[in-house]
């Protein structure tokens, strides 16, 4: 009989010879080879021996009061030892129940959950069963400065985009940052307002003569005023740019050091991201868009890392959804789990093992065709924005998805295999819009002028003056017109910096959080060099006027924001260009003609290789005596029958005895697909 | 005297309808070893428990003549901020179920024993010495030794007395050396107690073989196909016992429901651990003088071997 000791929260329990501990290890779920797959153990009875009762405090008595003694709502590690003190598997319990008979408690049943799901649930709740988010990692910069969740910083986009200009490593803009999006119209917001200064724009004076009466705004001739416009309009028309509407993204390298900082603290286990990972091209400038900041942030002067990453998807959910896109692999030891490449696992050790003395031909040996769930599998993401929305009313697919024949001739089924996954796909696009004018605010004498080449009404809140100053008689007047302003074209221009849709296509915003996407560097306004040697920034819109929250703006609105063009000094003419691209790889499923897209990059020799009609699938009882037995050998290559193969499963191996386990063993029509089938 | 732990120890805290209570173990700065909250029955007045299916797993049994025969229990249940004693309880691992029973500790089933090996006796924890004699077979005394019992067992090396009596505080004993095994058990009183076994025993091994077949090459006579790979070793002793009389008939019973017996094997000097397997012992009365008694006892060595 095979010695082990288990070993519950610290205490040696006792467990007899029927209390079979037998683990599963498994590396592909062949039905859906996306499927992250966690070694598990079926249940194990633990007899109500004297020490198996001091572990669980005697649950199970009816009147018992736990107090600090063992509770069935906390996780509790286990761990289990072979003879020669070697951790064979660790993970967490979980109780089942509790059987008595003659009034004294006969046995615990337990479930012992191995290494990854214990990982994954660290990462999913707290110990209150409260659900993570992104803001409870650790993150650190190349400086090792932590940064605090609960520490305010003020969000100062122009800070975060020269960080992301110069390189800036040691900030926390090297982590988070914002992402240029069409992010539809804002909510809780007068999109069709503006506040000006009176007399900073020649079109916009200090009092306005309507029917013979002078109007002024309501602080007299030189105070701010509201303008109302004959339709609403985004921040990339208006053009101003407000820390709080703008989205937020988060780099997608950072983000994987962080769950590996924090996955002791959360999680009582090392997680370690491999080389293999680190290599995936242009990981460094990888992003992921987050959801917009809550509504009630706006008016703060600071804000958290807790508040900005409020409703953001769990570091679990994050972890599951990058492995399955990525065809990445979960590698569980007793002392940690690694994160890498299915070629890593593979190219670790290519050697191929001889199981011919191993496998038992007394015993039955099953061999089957490998057959997909479905004739089509879809790798295909959720796509947001109207373009997507568009794409997938045309053609029936997700926006950049792809649909693989998997050759099963019995039924005519679509599945999709990436469901779960928290990423979403948007079309990187130039919107066209009458408002992304060529001309712009600022005149060649220096003063502003507001275009009424908008081709739509736009009219000042004034009030009316009396003898006694301005009165509180309200009036929205058309303001004055300027001679000299031409509009050649008033269809509509084509933005100058293409960029992801997270609105659909009456620019109501939609969930745009979890687009991934590459950083492209910085992006200057394109201009145009007359001929006479001049140079002018010509294109629509060559300034983006920096806003932050104001009081008193708002109340000029009625306590409802609105836009604001009173701070036209502070301003940029370069914005960091995002988008699905980057050298010879695109974040799609989908290729382009010159692009790599991830189902060619990471999947698709994986995929042609396991559902070839010449794989199949072998079952058989193998003597692994002699083996450490655990995740590590599904990564090798065998050879039995002339054949090439790799395990997929280890099913019932047992701790506790010498029996022979039931082994599944896929064949492989060609080694580099999996020792190189991921660029 | 000390309460068997067969019987039910009912506890009285009091009259609340609910209190919360704690058992320690020895004083009332013992260790913790259970928290409870008691919920008075419908109709009672007073809010009772029982502590007997807590404190029963506290007795350890170790080596013959170790282990806990008599344990002490204290309650305490909460009255407003502090805790109030609701006893201390005295408690022997008696699973005897004798309600005539009056503090015995020792149950020989026959007063032969193996003069080769160690006698094991339990005491009362009062007993300060008991006096052990040596025989010859007229009576006259050739040795005597008076131990002081370590907390109550009494253990006496008997090779280094080679006389054929022995009086026990006046009980008397045959010393054998005619007989092989010895079963040392802890009795239904929770004390130690020895029977020589004086028939036939018969020992043997089942084997758990694991086997598995692979694939060779025939070309060679000498290579193997099938393999056993592991053997999974029990061994099983089928013990007879002398031939007994009524009244140590009616004492089989302390050693065939023990749950702490060992194999004392005069050859070697080996003390092994061991579990009785028979699910039935009978009580067996000789009433029409015809048949004798005897009983077969059937034990398993408790560590399995193992062949690769």
């Amino acid at each position: 009989m095979r010695k082990i000791d288990l070993y519950i929260n610290g205490q040696r329990a006792d467990f007899s010879d029927e209390s079979f501990v037998l683990m599963n290890y498994t590396q592909t779920e062949l039905g859906n080879p996306t499927i992250v797959k966690n070694s598990f153990s079926k249940e194990v009875e633990l007899p109500g021996t004297p020490a198996n009762l001091r572990i669980f405090s005697h649950f199970g008595e009816c009147d018992r009061l736990g107090g600090s003694a063992f509770s069935p709502l906390a996780k509790y590690p286990f761990s289990i030892f072979a003879e020669d003190g070697r951790c064979i598997e660790s993970g967490y319990i979980k109780l089942g129940n509790v059987k008595k008979s003659h009034g004294r408690i006969d046995s615990y049943s337990v479930t012992l959950f191995g290494g990854l799901g214990s990982l994954l649930y660290g990462l999913q709740t707290d110990s209150q069963g409260k659900k993570l988010t992104l803001a409870d990692l650790e993150y650190e910069d190349e400086d090792s400065e932590y940064y605090n969740a609960d520490y305010p910083t003020a969000l100062d986009i122009r800070e975060a985009w020269t960080a992301l200009k110069e390189g800036w490593n040691y900030s926390l803009w090297s982590i988070f940052n914002f992402v240029p999006m069409y992010n539809g119209l804002p909510e809780s917001f007068d999109a069709d307002k503006a506040v000006i200064k009176a007399g900073v724009f020649a079109n916009c004076p200090g009092r306005i003569n309507e029917g013979g009466k002078w109007y002024y705004p309501s602080g007299g001739m030189t105070a701010d005023y509201l303008l109302k416009f004959g339709s609403k309009h985004t921040e990339w028309e208006m053009p101003e740019i407000r820390n709080y509407l703008q989205r937020p993204c988060v780099n997608v390298e950072k983000l994987l050091t962080a769950i590996a900082n924090t996955s002791i603290a959360l999680t009582g286990r090392p997680f370690i991201v491999d080389n293999s990972v680190w290599s995936i091209p242009n990981i460094g400038d990888m992003w992921m868009s987050l959801p917009l900041i809550p509504v009630q942030y706006r008016s703060l002067q600071s804000i958290t890392l807790r508040q900005m990453l409020e409703g953001t998807m769990s570091p679990a959910d994050f972890l599951i959804g990058f492995a399955k896109a990525f065809g990445l692999v979960f590698r569980t030891e007793p002392d940690k789990i690694t994160l890498l490449a299915r070629n890593a696992v593979f190219s670790a050790d290519p050697s191929v093992v001889d199981i011919s003395a191993r496998v038992d031909t007394s015993k039955s040996v099953e061999i089957s065709p490998v057959y997909a769930d479905s004739r089509y599998y879809e790798f295909a993401l959720p796509g947001v924005g109207a373009v997507a929305e568009e794409y997938k009313k045309t053609y029936g697919m997700e926006y950049g998805s792809v649909r693989i024949d998997t050759q099963y001739p019995f039924n005519e089924e679509s599945e999709s295999v990436l469901d779960g996954v928290p990423f979403r796909t948007s079309a990187h696009v130039p919107h066209v819009s009458p408002f992304f004018i060529s001309e712009h605010f600022e005149m060649e004498s220096g003063q502003y002028l507001l275009p009424q080449s908008w081709a739509e009404t736009v009219q000042a809140q004034m009030y009316k003056a009396n003898d006694y100053g301005i009165s509180g008689e309200v009036k929205m007047i058309d303001l004055p017109e300027m001679s000299g302003i031409v509009v050649e074209d008033a269809g509509g221009f084509n933005d100058w910096l293409d960029k992801f849709e997270a609105e659909n296509a009456d620019r109501k915003g939609q969930d745009g959080s979890g687009i991934l996407m590459f950083f492209n560097g910085m992006q200057d306004a394109p201009f145009t060099e007359y001929d006479d040697g001049e140079t002018y920034l010509d294109f629509p819109q060559k300034k983006y006027y920096f806003t932050a929250w104001d009081n008193a703006r708002v109340s000029l609105n009625g306590g409802v924001d609105c836009w604001d063009l009173r701070h036209l000094g502070n301003y940029t003419t370069q914005l960091p260009n995002f988008s699905a691209i980057k050298g010879a790889h695109i974040l799609s499923m989908a290729d382009t003609d010159y692009e790599t897209g991830l189902f060619t990059a990471r999947w698709r020799n994986y995929i042609l290789d396991l559902y070839n009609r010449e794989t199949m699938r072998m079952k058989c009882s193998m003597d692994l005596r002699g083996l450490q037995v655990g995740e590590p050998l599904l990564g090798r290559f065998y050879w039995y029958g002339n054949a090439i193969w790799v395990m997929n499963s280890i099913t019932n191996y047992s701790l506790t005895t010498e029996d022979t386990a039931e082994v599944e063993l896929i064949k492989v029509q060609d080694m580099t697909h999996y020792t190189n089938g991921q660029n | 005297m000390a309460i068997p732990i067969w019987k039910d120890i009912t506890v009285n805290l009091g009259t609340s309808a609910m209190v919360d209570y704690r058992i320690r173990r020895n004083t009332t700065t013992g260790a913790i070893i259970y928290t409870g909250r008691s919920n008075r029955r419908p109709g009672a007045t007073a809010n009772t428990i029982k502590i007997n299916s807590v404190i029963a797993d506290y007795f350890t049994k170790g080596l013959p003549g170790q282990g806990d025969t008599f344990l002490t229990f204290v309650v305490e249940y909460r009255s407003g901020a502090s805790w109030v004693s609701a006893g201390s309880f005295v408690v022997q691992n008696d699973w005897s179920y004798d309600y005539a029973y009056l503090g015995e500790l020792s149950a020989p089933i026959t007063h032969t024993i193996d003069g080769r090996g160690v006698f094991h006796r339990t005491v009362d924890e009062d007993v300060q010495s008991v006096h052990i004699e040596f025989q010859d077979e007229d009576g006259s005394v050739e040795a005597f030794e008076d131990i002081t019992p370590d907390e109550g067992d009494v253990a006496l090396d008997l090779s280094d007395y080679p006389y054929p009596i022995m009086e026990v505080d006046g009980e008397r004993f045959r010393l054998s050396l005619c007989h092989r095994y010895t079963l040392h058990y802890v009795n239904a009183f929770g004390g130690w107690d020895q029977l020589l076994i004086e028939g036939n025993t018969v020992e043997s091994d089942s084997i758990d073989r694991k086997q598995l077949e692979h694939t060779y090459d025939n070309a060679y006579e000498s290579i193997r196909g099938r393999e056993n790979y592991h053997n999974g070793i029990r061994t099983t002793m089928v013990m007879h016992t002398g031939i007994l009389t009524d009244e140590e008939s009616l004492r089989m019973h302390h050693l065939m429901e023990s749950t702490s017996v060992f194999v004392f094997d005069s050859a070697n000097g080996s003390l092994r651990p061991a579990i009785v397997t028979n699910t039935e012992v009978e009580k067996r009365i000789n009433r029409n003088g015809r048949q004798l008694v005897s009983y077969e006892i059937v034990v398993e060595l408790a560590n399995d071997k193992q062949r690769r």
